[in-house]
C-alpha cells in the first residue's frame, strides 16, 4: 500500500457493518455491563456497542491472555499411555471500537510474547484477531496516553482506525486484514473525501491539545529507575501505601506475569496459567523458603523497574505503560503510575 | 469461568478489589470442589447419591428428635451463604426441626453487631457506610488491622491519610497501617477497657459542659485520669491526653473496629465504651455516626439479619415475643419455639446432632481441641459445603454445595447494603445451591418448603421482615443494591426494651483483664486475630495464587510467635530461633519472629495457631455472657 | 510454531538414593528419536512435570552418554519433589528442555579449572567435570573441591570414588561436621583452598551451592586473586515457565531461566535486584 486508503462510513450504516462482522467472527466491543460500567465484551447484536464510551473497565488482554488459560490437558486413563493435549483457542475475533491505548497495549503484548521465544497460546489467538481502533477526541478522567505516546490517535498497529466526525466515521486502513474487512462491506463504505481527511487531521491535533501532557512525567522517572537512583526511603514510603491487592498488575494492559499450576479430577487433569502479581509477597518465594523480595519496598521497586527501565524498554520497544489510567482506579493505595513517576521526579512523596 | 474484574461504578468497589477479590472466581474453578454427596461408612467418607444421603439424613434427624427432643439438634448457618439460604435454614430449624438452636459460629466475633445481645442496649447503631472513612476528620483504629481484615476499608483509610486526616491506632501489635498513624497507643493486653475509659475521660473533659446525658458516663470515668491510665495500661499519659484531645476537637471522628475488640476478655464492655465515643461527638456534625463495624465475611451482617441467631427471627424480631411468633406461624405453618435456643459455642457439647451449612466452628472457637472433641462426640453431623474442609471431614453426611457464582441470591455487607448475586455457571458435578438442598431436606422430613427461586424466598423475607420490606430483586437490580434503613429497627428495639439511651448504665472500668506478671513469668502472651488470619480459610486454600500468597503452602514446622525488639535483645534471640513459651498452665515450643510492631513485654500469637498453644493459653469465657475467648496470660520465653 | 510449554513424556529408567533426602533419577524419552535432538550442555536445566502436581526445574546432572538417558538429582523440598520421591522405574513424567545458557566450555580451554561444590551444588557441576575429563588435554590442572554438612549429605559417592582414583584430577572432600567413621577433611569447603595449589590468574572457577556458601567462596576466591570474569556460578530463583515469559525468575532485567542460570561474578555484580 503506497498510501493507506481511507474510507468513510455513515453512523447509520454502522449496525449493518457490525452485522456483517458478526457473521464471520466473534465480535468483542465495548458494552454496557451495569450502570456506568462499560467493558469489552462479546457482542450478540450491533445495538449493544457503546460507541460513545469513555473507556473499558478491563483491557483486551483478557481475551488474548486470559486470567485462567488452559495450556494442556491429559487423561491418565487413556489406553495408549499418557497423552498430552495442548489446548489451542482457534476463535476468530474482531475487536471493535478499541481505544488506541488498548491497541497499543496489545502491540506491547505482541512484543512480550514474541521476544526470544514465541508464545504459541497468545500468538495463536492474536493472529486470529482483528483490531479496530476508535480514536479519542476527549480524554477520560484518568487518561494520560499522550505522556506514554500511546494515543489518542495511532499511526500504525491497527487493522482499522475509526474516527468520529459528527455523523460519520473516518476509517483508516492499516493492514491487509483491515482492507479485507472494508472490502466485505463495499456497499457501506466509500473513499473519504479530502475535506473529511483534513477534518480528521485537525481533530487529532485538537484532541492532543485536550489530553493533558503533564499527568505523568516519564522522562525523569525512566532515567532514575534505569540508573537505580531512586532513594530507598522513597520506595519504602510508597510501599506503606500498597495493600498488595495485585490490582495494578491485573488491570494493566501491559502486565503479563503468570503462575503455572496443575489440577486434576480423578485421572483427567489440566495445566493452566493464571495471572499473578509481582506485588504478592510469595511472588519470588523459592522452594527452599528463601525470599529475595521479602520486603514490599523491593517488590514495588522491581515492578517499576520492569515497567520503566531502559533495560526493558529497549528490547520491548516501549516502556510498560500506555497511559490508560486504570491503575489510578484500581490501586487500593496510591501507587498508580502518574503518582509514582511524580514522586520519583520530586524525590519525595 | 475465567476470571474476575472490578466494577468501576459500584459504590463500595469503585474499581478496586483486594487480592481475595481478584481471585474470587477460583472457588468456582477449583478442582477441589465437592461434586457428589458423601456418606460415612466405617472410617471413610464414600460417594453416594443424593437420594441416599437425604434419606439417611432425614431418618437420623427424625430418630434423634423423637428420642431426645428437638433441642437435641443444633443448626449452624453461614456468613458466606446468601440471605435466602440463611432465612430458609432458620425456617427449617424452627418449623421442621422445632428448635431455636440456630446460630453461626462467626457470630462469636460479630457480636457487637446491632442488637445481638439484648443486654447491651447501649450499643451505638452503626449508621455508617465505608465511604464515611473518607469523610471523617479523625479515624481511630481499635484493635483492627484493616489491611488484613478489610482491605476496602484500608483503602479508604489510606485515602484519608493522603488528605492529612489523623489516624489513631490502638493495638498491642501494630498493624500494616500502623506506620501511617499519627498517634499509636499500645496498651498492655487486657487493659483496653481502661484505655478507652482514659480516653473518654480526656475527651469528656474537653467537651461541652453540662450535658445531662453525659453525666453518668463522665462520672464513671472520672477517676480514669491520664496518670492512672498510664499506670494501668502502660500507655504514656501524654499520649492519652493527645489522643483524647484530638477526639474532642474532631467534628467527625470515626471509630473503626472489628473482632479484635469483640474477642478480647472484656469485649462487650470495651464495645460499650467505644460507643460512648459517639456521644462525645454528639454535638458535632449532624447525622454523623461515629462507629464503623467491619465484618469479616461477605454475609456476616445478612446471616444475623436473617435470624440465624438463637433468640431472634429475621429482622431482630425476638422469638420471645408472642406477636412475632404468631406472625411467623401464619406464614410458615408452624410457630417457632418461644424459648431462646443455644448459641453456637454452647451447642457443641450439648446437642446430639447438627446440621451445618457452610460453617466451621472449629476454626471460629477459641478452644479448638474442645470443639474437635465435641464434634467427634456428636451422634450425627451433616455438613453442606463447597469444599471438604477439615471440619466437613468429621461429618457423617457431606452435601456438595454451590458457590456465589453458581446461584442467585443476596448478600448484605457491613454497611447493610443488600446486593444481588446472579448465577453465571453451573455448579460442578452434582453440587447444588444450599437453598435447594434445604428445601429437599425439609421435604424429606415431612415439612415441605416449596420455592421456585430465591426471588420467591426474598418475597417471603420481605413480607415478614420490616427492615427488608420492599426488597424485590427488581428493585435490587436497579442500582447497586439497597441499604436497609435503621429507623424501623431502632423503633422496634426501643419498643422491645422500653428504654431510651439516656438511661444506659456505663460499664464499670475498675477491673482490668491483664494477667499478673512476675519475675518467673514477666511477659504477656496474647492472641491476635488479624495476624495471618486468612491462611487456613477455604477460599485462600483453594485459590492457587492466594495459597502461595498467604503462606498456606509454606512448610510450617513450629508455630510462630512474635516478640518485640526489646525482648529479642534481652533474650538474645533472632528471627527463626526456637524457644519454649511457658505459662503457669503449660508450655509450647515455637519459633520467634522479631517485629518492631509488637509492644515490648508482649508475645503475640496468631489466633489461627491457638490450638498449638492450648497448653499455654487456655481459653475461658466471659463471666457475664459466657462467650468463650482467649485470655492473655503471663509467660516466659526460654531458648531451646 | 513450537509450543514452548508442551513437555515430552519421559519414563523413569532408574532411581538411585544419594542421601536420606536426595535421589537421582535416570530418565528416558518415550520417543527414542527425541534423544537425538535433546542436545544439552552442562549448566543447562530441564523443567520436570509430575502431572497433576506441577513442574519444577532441575539442572541436568549427567553428561550425555550412550545409554540415552539423562539424570536429575532431586532433594525433597516441596510438593513436586515429595511426589517425585515416591515414584519408581516405569513412572511417566514430563520434560521440557534443555533450557538456560550452560557453562562456558570452549572459552575456558587451556585454563586451569577449579570446581567448588557445596552439598546439592555438585549436580550441576558433575556433567561439566565429566565432559572436561573427556577432553582432558584441552584443559590445565583440574581440581574438584566438594563439601557437605555431614558425610551423610555427600552425593555421587561413586563419582567421588572414580575421581579420587584418577591421576588427572585432584579431588578434595570435606564436611562441616564429621561422624565417627569420617577420616577426611573437616571444615567448610573454603578451608580446602590452602591445601589445593591454586594458581589464581591461570584458573577459572565454577562454584555451585547454597547462596551463603557461594558468597563466602567468592569472597575467598577474590582474595586469592581471581578475576570477576573467571568465577562462574548458577543462580536460583523461583521459576515457573522456565522460558522467559512468566517473569518470576527475573533478577533486575536478567531472566535466570534464559540469560542464566549460569552467570559470571562480573555479570552478577552488575545485576540490579532490589532484594
Amino acid at each position: 500500500m503506497s498510501r493507506p486508503p481511507v474510507y468513510v462510513i455513515a453512523k447509520s450504516h454502522l449496525s449493518a457493518w457490525v452485522e456483517k462482522m458478526l457473521e464471520t467472527a466473534q465480535v468483542i466491543a465495548p458494552r454496557v455491563a451495569h450502570g456506568p460500567d462499560v467493558a469489552y465484551g462479546e457482542l450478540e447484536a450491533p445495538e449493544q456497542v457503546a460507541w460513545d464510551y469513555s473507556s473499558s473497565l478491563a483491557p483486551l488482554k483478557r481475551f488474548l491472555f486470559p486470567q485462567t488459560d488452559t495450556l494442556l490437558r491429559w487423561d491418565k486413563q487413556a489406553d495408549d499411555g499418557l497423552q498430552l493435549e495442548p489446548a489451542y483457542d482457534d476463535t476468530e475475533r474482531i475487536f471493535l471500537a478499541v481505544r488506541p491505548c488498548d491497541v497499543a497495549g496489545v502491540l506491547f503484548l505482541d512484543r512480550v510474547f514474541t521476544r526470544d521465544r514465541e508464545d504459541i497460546y497468545y500468538l495463536n489467538r492474536r493472529k486470529r484477531s482483528t483490531l479496530i481502533a476508535l480514536t479519542c477526541a476527549e480524554p477520560g478522567e484518568h487518561c494520560f496516553c499522550v505522556c506514554a505516546e500511546a494515543g489518542p490517535f495511532l499511526k500504525q498497529g491497527y487493522d482499522l482506525q475509526l474516527t468520529r466526525i459528527s455523523d460519520e466515521y473516518v476509517v483508516e486502513v492499516g493492514s491487509e486484514k483491515g482492507a479485507a474487512l472494508v472490502g466485505e462491506a463495499e456497499d457501506l463504505l466509500v473513499p473519504a473525501p479530502e475535506v473529511l481527511m483534513r477534518a480528521r487531521r485537525e481533530l487529532e491535533q485538537e484532541a492532543k491539545d485536550r489530553f493533558a501532557d503533564d499527568k505523568a512525567y516519564f522522562a525523569a522517572a525512566l532515567r532514575q529507575v534505569t540508573f537505580d537512583q531512586v532513594p530507598d526511603h522513597l520506595w519504602d514510603e510508597m510501599a506503606e501505601r500498597c495493600l498488595e491487592c495485585g490490582g495494578c498488575s491485573f488491570v494493566c494492559p501491559t502486565c503479563t506475569c503468570f503462575l503455572v499450576a496443575d489440577s486434576e479430577i480423578g485421572d483427567a487433569g489440566a495445566r493452566e496459567r493464571l495471572w499473578d502479581s509481582c506485588l504478592y509477597e510469595a511472588y519470588a518465594l523459592e522452594a527452599s523458603g528463601h525470599n529475595p523480595r521479602a520486603e514490599r519496598r523491593h517488590r514495588l521497586k522491581a515492578r517499576f523497574f520492569h515497567k520503566l527501565s531502559y533495560q526493558f524498554a529497549k528490547p520491548l520497544e516501549a516502556h510498560g505503560c500506555v497511559g490508560c489510567g486504570r491503575c489510578i482506579t484500581a490501586c487500593m493505595g496510591s501507587n498508580d503510575m502518574p503518582a509514582v513517576t511524580a514522586r520519583i521526579r520530586r524525590g519525595a512523596l | 469461568m475465567l476470571g474476575t474484574a472490578a466494577s468501576g461504578g459500584h459504590p463500595v468497589a469503585r474499581g478496586r478489589l483486594c487480592a481475595k477479590g481478584w481471585h474470587a472466581h477460583e472457588v468456582s474453578t477449583s478442582s477441589q470442589r465437592l461434586r457428589k454427596p458423601l456418606i460415612r461408612r466405617g472410617e471413610e467418607l464414600e460417594e453416594t447419591s443424593w437420594d441416599d444421603a437425604l434419606d439417611v439424613l432425614a431418618g437420623r434427624f427424625g430418630e434423634i428428635k423423637a428420642a431426645n427432643g428437638a433441642d437435641a439438634i443444633g443448626v449452624l448457618g453461614s456468613p458466606r451463604a446468601t440471605n435466602e439460604e440463611n432465612f430458609l435454614l432458620s425456617k427449617l430449624a424452627r418449623c421442621c426441626l422445632g428448635t431455636n438452636n440456630v446460630d453461626f459460629s462467626a457470630r462469636l466475633a460479630a457480636l457487637p453487631g446491632l442488637f445481638d445481645l439484648p443486654e447491651y442496649r447501649r450499643l451505638t447503631l452503626s449508621a455508617t457506610c465505608l465511604d464515611d472513612i473518607e469523610r471523617a476528620d479523625l479515624i481511630m483504629l481499635w484493635q483492627v488491622d484493616p489491611a488484613e481484615e478489610h482491605p476496602a476499608a484500608a483503602s479508604r483509610v489510606l485515602a484519608a491519610v493522603e488528605q492529612g486526616v489523623l489516624v489513631i491506632e490502638v493495638a498491642t501489635r501494630s498493624g500494616r497501617l500502623g506506620r501511617l498513624a499519627g498517634i499509636r497507643l499500645s496498651p498492655i493486653p487486657g487493659t483496653e477497657l481502661q484505655l478507652a475509659a482514659g480516653l473518654l475521660h480526656v475527651a469528656l473533659a474537653g467537651a461541652e459542659p453540662a450535658r445531662a446525658e453525659g453525666d453518668s458516663l463522665a462520672a464513671s470515668v472520672d477517676s480514669c485520669t491520664p496518670e492512672r491510665t498510664e499506670a494501668v495500661t502502660g500507655v504514656p499519659a501524654q499520649e492519652v491526653v493527645r489522643a483524647g484531645e484530638a477526639l474532642t476537637l474532631s467534628e467527625r471522628p470515626l471509630v473503626v473496629y472489628s473482632r479484635g475488640a469483640a474477642l478480647g476478655p472484656q469485649g462487650p464492655e470495651v464495645l460499650t465504651a467505644l460507643s460512648a465515643f459517639g456521644r462525645v461527638a454528639d454535638d458535632a456534625a449532624d447525622s454523623w455516626s461515629p462507629m464503623l463495624w467491619l465484618s469479616t465475611y461477605c454475609n456476616s451482617q445478612g446471616a444475623r439479619d436473617m435470624g440465624v441467631v438463637p433468640y431472634f427471627l429475621s429482622g431482630y424480631q425476638p422469638v420471645s415475643d408472642q406477636d412475632v411468633r404468631e406472625k411467623f406461624a401464619h406464614a410458615w405453618g408452624a410457630p417457632p419455639p418461644a424459648e431462646a435456643g443455644l448459641p453456637s459455642w454452647e451447642m457443641l457439647g450439648k446437642v446430639r446432632a447438627m446440621l451445618v451449612m457452610g460453617d466451621d466452628p472449629i476454626t471460629a472457637f477459641p478452644d479448638v481441641a474442645g470443639a474437635r472433641e465435641a464434634v467427634a462426640d456428636l451422634d450425627f453431623l451433616v455438613v453442606q459445603d463447597a469444599f471438604l474442609t477439615p471440619f466437613a471431614q468429621a461429618a457423617h453426611v457431606v452435601l456438595p454445595s454451590a458457590t456465589f457464582a453458581e446461584k442467585d441470591g443476596t448478600f448484605t455487607n457491613t454497611e447493610r447494603r443488600v446486593q444481588r448475586v446472579r448465577k453465571a455457571v453451573e455448579p460442578p458435578g452434582e453440587a447444588r445451591a444450599d437453598w435447594e438442598i434445604l428445601c429437599d431436606i425439609s421435604r424429606r422430613m415431612g415439612r415441605p418448603m416449596e420455592y421456585e427461586s430465591p426471588a420467591q424466598v426474598m418475597a417471603e423475607i420481605s413480607s415478614l421482615t420490616p427492615t427488608y420490606a420492599d426488597l424485590s430483586y427488581q428493585r435490587l437490580d436497579e442500582g447497586w443494591g439497597v441499604r436497609w434503613s435503621l429507623d424501623e429497627a431502632v423503633a422496634a428495639k426501643q419498643a422491645m426494651l422500653g428504654e431510651t439511651a439516656a438511661d444506659d448504665e456505663p460499664p464499670s472500668v475498675e477491673q482490668c483483664a491483664a494477667p499478673a506478671v512476675d519475675d518467673d513469668f514477666p511477659l504477656i502472651l496474647t492472641a491476635d486475630y488479624a495476624l495471618e488470619s486468612w491462611a487456613a480459610d477455604k477460599l485462600v486454600v483453594n485459590a492457587i495464587g492466594l495459597r502461595r500468597q498467604q503462606g498456606a503452602d509454606r512448610p510450617t514446622v513450629l508455630p510462630q510467635v512474635e516478640i518485640s525488639l526489646r525482648e529479642a535483645e534481652n533474650l538474645e534471640l533472632r528471627t527463626g530461633a526456637r524457644v519454649w513459651v511457658r505459662s503457669r498452665s503449660g508450655e509450647m515450643e515455637a519459633a520467634v519472629r522479631v517485629s518492631e510492631a509488637v509492644r515490648p513485654g508482649v508475645v503475640v500469637l496468631p489466633a489461627t495457631l491457638r490450638e498449638a498453644a492450648a497448653a499455654v493459653l487456655p481459653s475461658s469465657s466471659n463471666p457475664e455472657t459466657g462467650v468463650p475467648m482467649l485470655r492473655p496470660c503471663a509467660v516466659r520465653i526460654e531458648k531451646t | 510454531m513450537e509450543n514452548i510449554y508442551l513437555p515430552d513424556v519421559v519414563e523413569i529408567a532408574d532411581v538411585r538414593d544419594e542421601t536420606y533426602d536426595t535421589k537421582s533419577f535416570a530418565l528416558r524419552f518415550l520417543k527414542p528419536e527425541r534423544w537425538k535432538t535433546f542436545d544439552y550442555r552442562p549448566g543447562q536445566f530441564v523443567e520436570i512435570s509430575v502431572f497433576g502436581v506441577g513442574e519444577a526445574p532441575f539442572c541436568l546432572a549427567s553428561a550425555r552418554n550412550g545409554a540415552e538417558v539423562f539424570e536429575i538429582t532431586v532433594r525433597r523440598t516441596g510438593a513436586v519433589t515429595d511426589v517425585l520421591h515416591t515414584l519408581r522405574a516405569g513412572a511417566q513424567l514430563g520434560v521440557r528442555g534443555p533450557l538456560g545458557n550452560g557453562f562456558p566450555f570452549d572459552e575456558v580451554k587451556g585454563r586451569d579449572i577449579l570446581f567448588v561444590g557445596g552439598g546439592i551444588g555438585l549436580p550441576p557441576l558433575r556433567p561439566l567435570i565429566w565432559e572436561m575429563l573427556g577432553k582432558r588435554d584441552e584443559f590445565g590442572k583440574i581440581t574438584v573441591l566438594y563439601g557437605a554438612r555431614t558425610p551423610a549429605d555427600l552425593v555421587y559417592k561413586d563419582d567421588l570414588e572414580r575421581w579420587r582414583s584418577r591421576e588427572d584430577v585432584e579431588l578434595m572432600v570435606t564436611v562441616d561436621v564429621a561422624d565417627e567413621n569420617w577420616t577426611g577433611n573437616v571444615g567448610v569447603v573454603g578451608s580446602l583452598f590452602p591445601k589445593a595449589a591454586i594458581d589464581a590468574p591461570a584458573t577459572v572457577a565454577f562454584v555451585c551451592g547454597p547462596p551463603i556458601m557461594i558468597r563466602f567462596v567468592v569472597t575467598d576466591l577474590l582474595a586469592l586473586g581471581f578475576a570477576d570474569k573467571d568465577i562462574y556460578t548458577t543462580l536460583e530463583r523461583h521459576m515457573r515457565c522456565g522460558v522467559g515469559k512468566c517473569n518470576h525468575c527475573l533478577i533486575g532485567d536478567k531472566y535466570v531461566c534464559t540469560d542464566g542460570p549460569v552467570f559470571s561474578y562480573q555479570q552478577m555484580k552488575s545485576m540490579m535486584d532490589p532484594g
